[in-house]
């Protein structure tokens, strides 16, 4: 499908925000030269918020009466139903997004954040500790099926579930690698700039230096190495090896970008103030671009993004007398009750998804877009509650997710814990690893109860698989 | 290949002229020291042991002997390829079958290992045998029996840094101030472990098997960036302002006032703003002295003249392009990514003894005794031995090694973590319990656990009598307390006047803030009350008075182990009659419960979420204390117990006494089944309670021991108590314990040549009255832990190596 510049200002106008108007010149341009567009990989954007989210306000209105009996499973296309109140900024992807309920996660630690159980299905840490990391998260194993020259993104705006930090590396405790090894994520949005897009595009000319000398650091290892390794005995030159590759394949991956120069610098973002920026909702949309950019440039396909934590305050969006915190203990703030907060916020948080979900949607990728080959899932740490009693997980997920999912445009709700027919989110979580081409049988530890009465609740969701 | 080709060297040294075996080389073997045995030969052997029930149409395993007779295939191959796995796994022949000898099976093994040799099974075992949990296939018979003569050694090698060395690091600053309590320094708590070890059971920190790769790359790139940044900021926020002036307040971060925050850090080390401020070129010098300074926080000892070499010229044309700053940034920043800053070496130093092996180098050495005790370089007495020319004999080592050991004032956390490993009850916090089943709060009480059980090893340690045997044995325990007895005194004294203080006060009446007339006297007292609030005074009063009235001695309050008295359930005790035995260890109950094996915190460690775990605690047994082996878990094997609601776990294992299952079974249940004497959260029980609600059945706690090689010990058990006392009377229960020491301390597998290190370490255990501190000894100043041998020989050039280099310039290392 051929469409006009016009075309495109419109569309980018009306849903977006920021205008990425030359990363979606960039794919025209490759759609233009007929470029074989047709087997990209599956993105993913992982977007953790804190103090849960409320099951009910994910409901439509219209479905009510099926989503109360919750001893049955409700499998529902959104055609025909409206989107509650505070997901409207979706309206206009209605078809591409999924509300999926009912999923319980009491594997997992209940509070303010089941830290990596989250997405890794298994209790640890506590209230201020992250705990262990058991094994590598989903959003991690799904990084791994779709490699890229930045196998796995992880930003965020602040740091462990109560942590103050804002600024730098930080480490929420959300996502792990692999066992005992956690994905770093940047807060900073002109540090991530620099480090997403430094290859070709710089903050300031420090930055830009200290770029171009990690070249030299990087030629000086492989070269003392190559000669130490001359001087080892021949059974430990193989280990040593395994150090030189490691600085070759840093080098390769300054390759790779360089050769991507041109769709680096297309798709990224134009350096501003806002990635300096201090408040928070400037930086959560600074941290939307970049996501889009670094999908649509293609120098990753997954981003896990820590959208906020419970010591952020929302002063921007009229809530400045209380946190994240506070608002989840059922505090009053700035005249509004604690639910209206709640929505104030997780009306804003839609529309930054919308945002980015546009920004995706502009993207011609194949007969479609690269939203179609997109899924933005939405979720707390702390499953579905400010204290997670986790008895269900809620989950918005946006995108067309490659068509390998029955999820797009449907409200699915599963029956409710104890009942038959009741499923966990060890059960959703193997659904993804299964659909996107991992096998495993069963992703994460088991919920004891339900084994000790016997109810199954291992393998894949069967009916949300296409 | 390189690997394979140490691997083969390492298990078929002797034998290569001979034909290889697997594991039990090096032992002289009459028969075939001229000739290789021929084909004949080995099929004689095999149908003399294996034709009753692998020969002919009623063959049993799906394997007969005629498939590896007749002319050779590759189908052939693939049999004699699985002859060799069930050989030399021990799953053949089955225990009630007569056995292989020793020399039998090395003629076996080693023809078979020639005939087989590049071929994936060999490769693959090859593999399996650089890792901890498969030291047992080494024969042990051969290694204690004294028929080895060879000289020991270990193979030169690097050795990646563990997790310790770096939290050890990052406690004692790398240039900022110490961290408190072992926590990493306030301004590294960024830094990140980027020397993990795999989370399993059992000894985890061997050489061949660890090595840094990209990930270990990438968090150390990002720690050195972090670590440098810090270092830098203040000399480059300085030069900042002299170029630019102030920062505007408006670009300044605000506090929650709105004011502005002026920038603070640390002071960057004079070494490197010289280099920074400098509006000139730096001068060698002071080049030099910035690297000397990041290889002390780094690397921990001073470069070498071709390291400074290197680094200097790497500065200089990093400098010429980006500035000094930049030049200086990336020059530390590849120092903090090199190799020394990943590997310690350990490559032999010298000439070539009549052996093939070459001694460690004294600057080798110091760093070996060190990072064997301790998690840090080696302390100044220690440099001054090895500079001095004092660090060359094993007479000299262990002067070093008794030194380091009796120093109250060196921390050794190396001696408590070798028992974590070779026990494994530290695991208990990792077992995820289904808390209700409990009946108490179970927050904290595994490591509540652990802390009593390390108490309890520590003193055994300490008294340095029949260490192993205690342990398995002891009827004393200690239960929240530290192990200082005196101290405990100090404590329960000063609980007691506290309590005598404010019984007859209103203290129920105490708002958060206790009136300070009250807090001027019982600060007095002692420490501990502080910070005693009205919340804290109110909770530990309440509970003297309950111990008061009840007429029993209290438990200890505050600090670690404020966090609840409830865990005590685990040893059948409870708070409202339980009385704190001030002095400890204390008789629990002897006629229930002995050793670290019954300690609630092993139990815990080696259970399952919702129950108890026989076949582990069983396997546990079978290979670390008896030094035997249990075949992997077949794929094709669905290894569940049926769930039954009116069966005990015992009764329902009864599945596993199918033959098939059995084989290997044999060699766990009646190991395991005796500790069914507790349950999975270590409560001592007489019934069991079954599934279905309300029912229960009699605890049945017997087994069985078999494989002590000693007929008086072998035999039926009525119960774990029995089992412990006839354990710690077994020789090869001792001997095991010493090679579980070895692959701690050596970091590898022993090798056959490691006989005359293991009989020795052993000896001296055994003459000094059970003394860990001289089986450690034994074994820090033996061939297998001073000598290296590299392979192949001509590859050997250690001399170039960084961290093998000469005295003088490589451990006067700067004193932070």
């Amino acid at each position: 499908m051929k469409r006009t510049r016009r075309q495109f200002l419109k569309t980018t106008s009306l849903a977006s925000s920021s205008l990425l108007l030359q990363p979606m010149l960039q794919r025209f341009k490759l759609e233009a030269a007929g470029i074989e567009r047709s087997k990209m990989p599956q993105r993913f954007v992982f977007v953790m918020k804190s103090s849960g989210i409320i099951p009910e306000r994910l409901e439509p209105p219209t479905l009510k009466a099926a989503i109360d009996d919750k001893s049955s499973m409700v499998n529902e296309s959104l055609v025909g139903h409206e989107l509650p109140a505070t997901l409207k900024p979706l309206e206009p992807f209605k078809d591409q997004v999924s509300i999926i309920q009912g999923l319980s996660g009491k594997m997992c630690r209940p509070g303010h954040s089941s830290w990596f159980g989250a997405m890794g299905v298994y209790k640890t840490g506590g209230e201020h500790n992250s705990g262990v990391l058991l094994r590598a998260t989903a959003d991690a194993e799904l990084a791994r099926l779709f490699p890229s020259p930045f196998q796995h993104v992880g930003l965020a705006l602040r740091g462990k579930v109560m942590s103050k930090e804002i600024e730098g590396t930080l480490y929420p405790g959300i996502t792990a690698v692999a066992p005992g090894r956690e994905l770093p994520f940047q807060a900073s949005p002109d540090v991530a700039y620099q480090q997403l897009f430094g290859s070709v595009l710089s903050a300031d000319k420090r930055a830009q230096m200290q770029y171009d000398l990690k070249s030299n650091l990087l030629d000086f290892m492989v070269r003392d190495i190559g000669n130490l390794n001359q001087t080892l005995p021949g059974n430990e030159r193989e280990k040593m090896g395994h150090y030189l590759n490691a600085f070759e394949e840093l080098k390769l991956r300054r390759q790779q970008l360089a050769s991507m120069s041109d769709q680096i610098r297309d798709s990224a973002p134009e350096y501003s103030d806002r990635f300096s920026a201090k408040q928070n909702t400037i930086r959560q949309q600074a941290h939307i671009d970049l996501t889009a950019a670094a999908l649509i440039s293609g120098i990753t396909n997954v981003v896990t993004l820590r959208l906020d934590n419970i010591s952020t305050s929302y002063a921007q969006l009229g809530l400045s007398e209380k946190t994240v915190h506070g608002i989840g203990h059922k505090e009053t703030c700035n005249g509004k009750t604690p639910e209206e907060a709640r929505d104030i916020i997780r009306l804003h948080h839609m529309e930054l998804l919308a945002d980015l979900a546009a920004q995706l949607k502009s993207v011609p990728e194949a007969d479609g877009t690269l939203l179609d080959n997109t899924s933005i899932i939405y979720l707390s740490d702390s499953g579905n509650e400010h204290h997670g009693n986790l008895n269900e997980w809620p989950y918005v997920v946006i995108g067309g997710n490659g068509g390998r999912l029955n999820i797009a445009g449907r409200y699915i709700q599963y029956p409710s814990y104890g009942n038959d027919g009741h499923r966990t989110i060890g059960n959703w979580w193997t659904t993804w690893l299964n659909a996107f081409g991992n096998p495993i049988e069963h992703y994460g530890n088991l919920d004891l109860t339900l084994q000790k009465n016997g109810m199954p609740q291992t393998g894949p969701l069967q009916q949300l698989l296409a | 290949m390189h690997r394979l080709l140490l691997i083969l060297s390492l298990l078929f040294t002797s034998c290569l002229g001979q034909g290889p075996c697997i594991c039990i080389a090096q032992s002289p073997v009459p028969a075939f020291e001229d000739t290789r045995p021929t084909r004949q030969h080995i099929t004689g052997l095999l149908e003399s042991h294996c034709s009753d029930c692998h020969s002919g149409a009623d063959s049993s395993g799906d394997f007969t002997l005629e498939s590896i007779l007749g002319k050779q295939s590759e189908r052939t191959r693939q049999h004699w390829a699985r002859v060799f796995h069930v050989l030399v796994t021990n799953q053949m022949p089955p225990v009630e079958a007569e056995p292989l000898d020793f020399r039998e099976k090395k003629i076996l093994l080693g023809w078979l290992n020639e005939e087989l040799e590049g071929s994936e099974i060999i490769e693959e075992w090859q593999q399996k045998m650089l890792h901890p949990e498969y030291g047992n296939y080494v024969d042990h018979t051969s290694l204690f029996d004294g028929s080895i003569t060879e000289f020991a050694w270990s193979p030169s090698r690097l050795w990646k840094k563990n997790p310790a060395m770096f939290d050890s690091m990052t406690n004692r600053g790398m240039g900022f101030r110490a961290g408190q309590n072992g926590a990493p320094s306030n301004e590294l708590a960024k830094l990140k472990q980027p020397f993990t070890l795999e989370d399993k059971a059992g000894v985890k920190d061997f050489s061949a098997i660890t090595m840094a790769d990209s990930a270990t790359l990438s968090t150390l790139l990002r720690n050195a960036e972090t670590l440098v940044d810090r270092h830098l900021a203040q000399a480059v926020h300085e030069m900042r302002v002299e170029r630019e002036g102030p920062i505007p307040e408006d670009q300044l971060p605000k506090d929650k006032k709105g004011n502005p925050v002026r920038p603070r850090f640390p002071t960057t080390p004079p070494e490197f703003k010289a280099i920074i401020v400098s509006s000139s070129v730096p001068t060698d010098h002071q080049i030099q002295r910035a690297i000397s300074r990041m290889f002390s926080w780094v690397i921990e000892r001073e470069p070498t003249q071709a390291e400074f070499e290197k680094y200097l010229q790497l500065c200089r044309e990093c400098a010429a392009k980006g500035g000094n700053t930049e030049g200086l940034r990336t020059t530390l920043l590849a120092i903090a990514v090199s190799p020394p800053a990943v590997y310690r070496a350990e490559l032999g130093h010298g000439p070539i003894d009549e052996h093939g092996r070459q001694i460690l180098s004294p600057a080798n050495l110091a760093f070996a005794i060190a990072y064997a005790l301790t998690d840090q370089k080696p302390d100044e007495a220690l440099i001054s031995s090895a500079i001095s020319g004092k660090l060359q004999t094993p007479e000299d080592v262990q002067r070093e090694v008794e030194r380091y050991w009796d120093d109250p004032n060196i921390l050794k956390p190396r001696i408590l973590r070798f028992f974590h490993e070779f026990f494994g009850y530290n695991a208990a916090p990792g077992v995820f319990k289904d808390t209700a089943r409990f009946g108490k709060d179970y927050r904290k009480v595994p490591e509540r656990l652990v802390e009593d059980a390390d108490t309890l090893v520590m003193h055994h340690v300490k008294q340095d009598k029949n260490v192993l045997a205690e342990l398995l044995t002891t009827d004393q325990y200690f239960i929240s307390h530290s192990g200082d007895n005196d101290y405990e005194r100090e404590i329960h004294q000063a609980l007691q006047d506290f309590y005598d203080y404010y019984k007859d006060k209103p203290w129920r009446e105490f708002p958060y803030k206790v009136p300070e007339e009250h807090m001027s006297h019982v600060r007095t007292i002692h420490k501990i009350f502080r910070h005693a609030n009205g919340n804290v005074t109110k909770r530990w009063m309440k509970y003297l008075e309950q111990c008061d009235v009840a007429g029993i001695s209290h438990m200890p309050l505050g600090g670690a182990r404020s966090s609840g008295r409830d865990y005590i359930h685990t040893y059948n005790l409870d708070e409202r009659s339980f009385s704190f035995p001030v002095t400890q260890p204390f008789p629990l109950a002897p006629e229930k419960r002995i050793g670290i094996l019954m300690h609630p915190a092993w139990l815990i460690a080696h259970s399952l979420n919702l129950d108890n775990d026989p076949i582990r605690r069983g396997k546990w047994i079978r290979e670390r204390l008896l030094a035997d082996t249990v075949p992997e878990l077949p794929i094709t094997v669905d290894a569940s117990i049926p769930e039954d609601h009116h069966k005990t776990l015992r009764e329902r294992f009864a599945v596993t006494r199918h033959s098939d299952c059995w084989r290997c079974h044999v060699k766990m249940n009646p190991l395991g089944m005796p500790f069914e004497l507790f349950d999975d959260f270590g409560r001592h029980r007489t019934r069991e309670k079954l599934l279905a609600k309300g029912e229960t059945k009699p605890v049945d706690s017997s087994g069985e021991l078999q494989g002590t090689d000693d007929l008086e010990l072998d035999g039926n058990v009525s119960d774990p108590l029995e089992l412990m006392h006839r354990l710690a009377k077994s020789t090869r229960v001792r001997q095991s314990f010493v090679r579980h020491a070895f692959r701690y301390w050596m970091g590898r597998n022993e090798m056959p040549s490691d006989s005359r290190t293991l009989i020795n370490a052993d000896r001296a255990y055994v003459q000094s009255g059970g003394s860990f501190r001289a089986m450690v000894i034994s074994l820090l100043t033996s061939d297998s832990f001073l000598y290296r041998k590299a392979l192949p020989a001509e590859h050997n050039s250690a001399k170039h190596f960084p961290g093998s280099p000469t005295l003088t310039t490589t451990l006067r290392t700067q004193q932070q």
